[in-house]
């Protein structure tokens, strides 16, 4: 308990306001949307349970006539992480690419190669061209495929409403956890969100050699 | 005690790689027994074997005039000169083409009450070759590469006109076999003999799969293995057989749907047909006149079949 309480008064004084930055894509539709409604919302109570801000951070909390760039870049920056929701639409998506590249370049300047803080959820895998026998590939673009991510596509494939599952809320705990991991690796090495205010997103998508349209191979005979 | 259900209602495709499984037996049984004793809506059956149909020989139906074929034939014309396909745009794009083109002139009613069969097309022999010649002008390709949401709002309107509807697939590898084991269903029953010419189900069923996995559709796809042709005088060789064809089952499902544990044993137990060689004879009609549910029966078996199809979330599950 002590140590949760000196963690959670350390993330406060170094001002990372947001147990993590969740970046989606809202071209994904209404499937997408209800997934980062209940990340939030679970987030937000598993968080204080481990020190952590209770506060998961998403684009549906920004305001009406609020500096859109500004307030993005400044609320990644105050985010302990960023869980990347990651579907077809998100690689053709300008903002997740430079959520990416931003807080890439965070996690450079704050645990250098101690540690990550990007958590990729694979919502929707994108299928590759290449082809091992009936089966049609999947493909990750070069900034995600070094990464451990969670794959939500196969509780999909077996489940509807897996959002209300006990296996989801199992993902959102160990997502927590891992979240409080890169928190007491932050204080590890005294890196702080003070300066935030002048941080801005980069303008380059992390994505853009990969940017492609969805892909759509209906057939299973077809090359 | 009302019996719980995991499965209320969708479509169900029946596949087989190779045929002579009593697959299109299955469907007509197992489609009695869903609009007999487990909904209370209509229910339908499509006949989707195009080059080699015949799932109306199991019911003692009246000819049809109209079948598949017919319906996609007038469903591309509407696409391409009527502009139906920006009508389908809208959410309510099922009951769009419901309107546009009513699917019951497509239908036969198979004097099973609330069970319809949609023949794959005329079944009057003297219009073969009209018939052939739809079949061979059908692009399923083209169709939904052209207009994915026409094939949507077909499977939207099949699911809310119908509780369940079955589909006899083609077999084998084709365009016909994907749409139907990959595109439309909510469920894949995988028909096989345990033996070494079936082995390519594995194929079938993880690619229909990992299409669904991939796709923007986001129903779940549930497999159920289906072993069939069991003939009771070869009962060691089937076992062995068998048992392999369990144990791949499950090392594919653990790995296609990221299962910690997949046992099928008690689902392998329960779900077995039968080879029962009079029933090649006659129409087939085990459910209703056939021979009396007993332990052991096929008609036993498709009773089972139909309950861990309708109570069951998956073969590995406890209800």
């Amino acid at each position: 308990l002590i140590h949760q309480l000196e963690l959670k008064l350390w993330l406060a004084n170094n001002k990372f306001h947001h147990a993590c930055f969740i970046s989606w894509p809202s071209l994904g539709g209404p499937k997408i949307k209800r997934l980062v409604a209940k990340l939030e919302q679970a987030i937000e109570e598993d968080a204080p349970l481990y020190g952590l801000p209770p506060s998961a951070f998403s684009d549906r909390s920004i305001p009406k006539g609020a500096d859109w760039e500004s307030t993005m870049s400044r609320a990644l920056c105050e985010s302990i992480s960023m869980i990347a929701v990651l579907g077809p639409e998100c690689y053709n998506s300008d903002w997740c690419g430079r959520e990416w590249a931003g807080m890439l370049r965070l996690e450079e300047s704050r645990l250098g190669s101690a540690d990550r803080a990007i958590l990729p959820l694979v919502f929707q895998p994108l299928r590759s061209d290449a082809t091992a026998g009936l089966l049609q590939l999947e493909i990750l673009p070069p900034p995600v495929k070094h990464l451990q991510c969670v794959d939500l596509s196969r509780i999909r494939l077996r489940r509807s409403n897996y959002e209300e599952s006990d296996e989801f809320d199992d993902i959102i705990r160990n997502i927590t956890a891992r979240i409080a991991d890169i928190a007491l690796r932050l204080a590890d090495l005294r890196a702080s969100a003070v300066d935030c205010a002048g941080f801005v997103l980069p303008a380059e998508s992390a994505f853009a050699e990969f940017k492609q349209a969805v892909q759509r191979y209906p057939f299973l005979t077809e090359s | 005690m009302e019996t719980p259900r995991s499965f209320s209602g969708g479509i169900v495709t029946f596949y087989s790689f190779k045929g002579g499984v009593g697959r299109s037996m299955a469907v007509a049984n197992i489609g009695r027994l869903l609009a007999r004793d487990f909904s209370s809506g209509e229910n339908l059956l499509i006949d989707w074997d195009l080059e080699a149909p015949g799932l109306n020989s199991y019911f003692r139906v009246r000819p049809s005039s109209l079948g598949l074929v017919d319906y996609f034939s007038d469903l591309v014309e509407a696409l391409r000169t009527k502009g139906l396909y920006e009508a389908l745009q809208s959410e309510d794009r099922g009951a769009i083409l419901d309107r546009e083109i009513p699917i019951g002139k497509y239908l036969v009613d198979t004097a099973t009450p609330r069970l319809w069969l949609m023949t794959a097309g005329p079944t009057d022999p003297a219009r073969l070759g009209e018939y052939q010649k739809k079949v061979a002008q059908i692009d399923w390709a083209d169709l939904f590469h052209r207009y994915p949401m026409a094939l949507r709002a077909f499977r939207e309107m099949l699911t809310s006109r119908f509780a369940y509807t079955l589909i006899d697939s083609r077999t084998g590898i084709s365009d016909t076999a994907g749409l139907c084991t990959a595109i439309l269903p909510d469920r894949l029953m995988a028909m096989f003999g345990p033996n070494k010419q079936n082995k390519p189900i594995f194929q079938v069923v993880e690619a229909a799969l990992e299409f669904r996995r991939m796709s923007d559709d986001d129903r779940p796809l549930i497999a159920f293995p289906v072993a069939s042709r069991f003939d009771p005088a070869d009962l060691l060789a089937f076992q062995s057989s068998l048992m392999d064809f369990r144990y791949d089952f499950s090392q594919l499902f653990a790995r296609v749907y990221n299962l910690k544990d997949c046992d099928l044993t008690e689902y392998f137990d329960q779900v077995l047909l039968l080879y029962v060689a009079r029933y090649g004879y006659g129409d087939g009609d085990v459910v209703d006149h056939g021979e009396p549910s007993y332990a052991g029966s096929l008609r036993r078996s498709y009773e089972e079949l139909a309950r861990w199809l309708v109570e069951r979330s998956g073969p590995w599950s406890a209800i």
